[in-house]
């Protein structure tokens, strides 16, 4: 397959569940609504929602496992409906979380779901294991495993054998500190050494800021912001002015800098400015010259949570508030 | 090594079988089968059957006391009905549930479905390593009931009466000792390809349930209901077309002569809805949405 062709392209993605039985019987719930994205080689995209949002029916979609109400999947150019086994041959993954046979151990384990792809060698599982961090361990049952042990392991199966696209379902997801560090590490090691791409969902989203150089927002079904980090990064991110007199402040960015986007913090004199194509020194020269003691002038920070918050707490719909960020 | 195409539905056969056969609960049948055994030997041992005997005298067979007619293979036959009807079918659907329906319930079915193998070669897959469990645990018992009976009271002639047996018709049958291994053979053999039968309705269950346990209540259920119907005298009429009744042709092996003819029209039947039950996971299968 071409290196043009996207690894994972998702076209208008839809899933409507009927309630078939009791209450409420033919009730429709759309989960997913027309979702579209492309996943490149190379990257690592994070795919993000809250619960509900719709975020694991898209990956259990994408991966075979639900049949869409419409749209379409394909994963390396081959079609998930038609052409399901090739498809999965390019992918190692796992959904909501590693699931495994606890009365197995875990070299048992990682034999039985890299034989149902079609097999690997004891090597190739020894370098799995190693790669995980799990040697010694291998031969233990995995009842005895901890959760972050599970994790390892989970990862570890979806590399054998040899995916092209690694899908992980909130990688992250009940670990420690120390746990989700390694995590990071061993995500970041398997897509620059090894030259996998990652999709992943998870709701850390500092982890996500560190990890994806790609991200999307889903929210009631529908993506609600997409694209590059750094260019979502310019859009969205605002800056932070602590001053004496915000309200002056306002009004001068409002005037002088034809800024729209402000927000001020209530009970505080932050104000928080969405700077657009103005640049971050002129806009503080200007506050000095006109007389205003800027206490704090820099980049807002967990812009990504606050973009999240935004678009997924709010009332309004997703798409209109993503509108709302200059480009 | 081989292409993945080649080599997986092999490696499926033999993982389900590593699967099956490393969970205690796949063991707890066999300790099951070995109480059981044990128990009917201390009954067969203690017990006078005094209305047996007055049944066998009345009907002017050569019988004075318990030990012309108490023997292995007396004893054999007389625990294949609740055996074949309760044990079994119990083990096979618990093993079902757990085979499909529980494997949803711990996740680990959806981490075999994000792999390149199609839903049918699971399916299949499943049941052949089911069927082959229904095989073994209906051979093991045999094997064990008959070798119990022959040591603790050897082999003699098979005396069976119609009324405690073969479904309750008039008359009696008398088996000679040489004739009668060929019979349980024969019994086993339709005893295995109803539990085959049930092994396919038991994998439909457990592919449209979503928990184990509610597999093996259905499956089981949907069994009693049929084994009901097949006890109503009033329904006779609907007898052939129930997949129960074709279940329990084994019972024609202790007839006096063998019902060819019946066994044959059975097996034709029990192929006939293995066929359908097995079809109907496959499809159901394919269209299920795992949600689990």
């Amino acid at each position: 397959m071409s290196d043009a062709i996207p690894l994972l392209e998702i076209n208008g993605l839809t899933k409507v569940f009927k309630r078939r039985f009791g209450r409420g019987t033919g009730a429709e719930l759309r989960a997913v609504d027309g979702i579209s994205l492309k996943v490149e080689r190379g990257d690592i995209f994070g795919f993000l929602g809250p619960n509900g949002a719709g975020k694991s029916t898209t990956i259990r979609m994408a991966l075979g496992l639900i049949h869409p109400t419409s749209g379409r999947v394909s994963i390396a150019g081959y079609d998930v409906a038609t052409q399901k086994l090739s498809a999965l041959r390019r992918v190692g993954a796992f959904v909501e979380s590693p699931s495994f046979y606890t009365y197995l151990s875990g070299w048992k384990n990682l034999e039985i779901f890299a034989g149902l792809s079609g097999g690997v060698t004891k090597d190739e599982i020894s370098a799995a294991i190693a790669k995980v961090g799990l040697s010694g361990r291998e031969h233990d049952q995995v009842r005895v495993y901890s959760h972050g042990m599970r994790q390892r392991l989970g990862l570890a199966s979806c590399l054998l054998p040899r995916p092209e696209l690694l899908v992980l379902d909130e990688p992250s997801d009940g670990l420690d500190p120390h746990g989700i560090r390694d995590m990071r590490e061993l995500v970041v090691k398997l897509a620059r050494e090894d030259g996998l791409t990652v999709f992943l969902s998870s709701h850390l989203l500092g982890e996500v800021e560190r990890l994806c150089n790609r991200i999307a927002i889903v929210e009631r079904g529908k993506i609600a912001v997409q694209g590059e980090l750094p260019e979502l990064e310019a859009r969205y991110r605002r800056w932070c002015i602590e001053t004496d007199a915000p309200a002056s402040a306002e009004a001068l960015l409002k005037t002088q800098f034809k800024l729209e986007d402000i927000r001020r913090e209530a009970d505080s004199r932050r104000l928080f400015v969405n700077l657009g194509a103005a640049r971050p020194a002129d806009v503080n020269a200007a506050l000095v010259n006109a007389g205003l003691a800027v206490r704090c002038f820099g980049p807002e920070e967990g812009w990504l949570d606050r973009l999240f918050l935004d678009l997924t707490s709010s009332k309004e719909s997703p798409a209109s508030l993503a509108g709302k960020g200059s480009a | 090594m081989n292409s993945p195409a080649n080599s997986t539905f092999w490696a499926f056969l033999r993982f389900e079988t590593v699967k099956m056969f490393h969970r205690r609960i796949t063991w707890v049948p066999f300790g099951v089968i070995v109480i059981v055994v044990a128990l009917v030997v201390a009954v067969f041992h203690y017990s006078d059957f005094k209305t047996q005997l007055t049944f066998l005298k009345a009907m002017n067979l050569p019988v004075k006391e318990k030990k012309d007619f108490v023997n292995g293979y007396l004893m054999a036959v007389a625990t294949l009905n609740p055996v074949s009807q309760i044990l079994l079918p119990l083990f096979i659907a618990v093993a079902a549930g757990l085979m499909i329906a529980g494997e949803a319930e711990g996740g680990t079915l959806r981490a075999c479905l994000i792999r390149p193998v199609s839903r049918t070669r699971l399916i299949l897959g499943k049941f052949i390593v089911l069927g082959g469990y229904g095989l073994l645990l209906s051979y093991f018992y045999l094997g064990l009931v008959l070798t119990a009976g022959l040591i603790n009271f050897g082999r003699g002639d098979l005396y069976l009466l119609n009324v405690f047996f073969n479904n309750g018709r008039e008359g009696y049958a008398v088996i000679t000792p040489d004739e009668a291994p060929y019979r349980f053979l024969l019994a086993g053999l339709l005893l295995a390809c109803g539990m085959m039968v049930l092994a396919s309705l038991a994998i439909l269950v457990s592919a449209l349930s979503r928990t184990a346990a509610m597999a093996y209540v259905i499956s089981l259920s949907i069994y009693n209901i049929f084994l009901t119907l097949r006890a109503l005298q009033f329904l006779e009429w609907l007898y052939p077309y129930l997949f129960v009744t074709h279940m329990l042709r084994w019972q024609q092996c202790f007839s006096e002569n063998v019902q060819w003819g019946e066994i044959y029209v059975s097996l034709v039947h029990l192929a006939a809805y293995l066929a359908v039950f097995l079809c109907s996971a496959v499809l159901l299968f394919e269209e299920k949405d795992v949600t689990s």
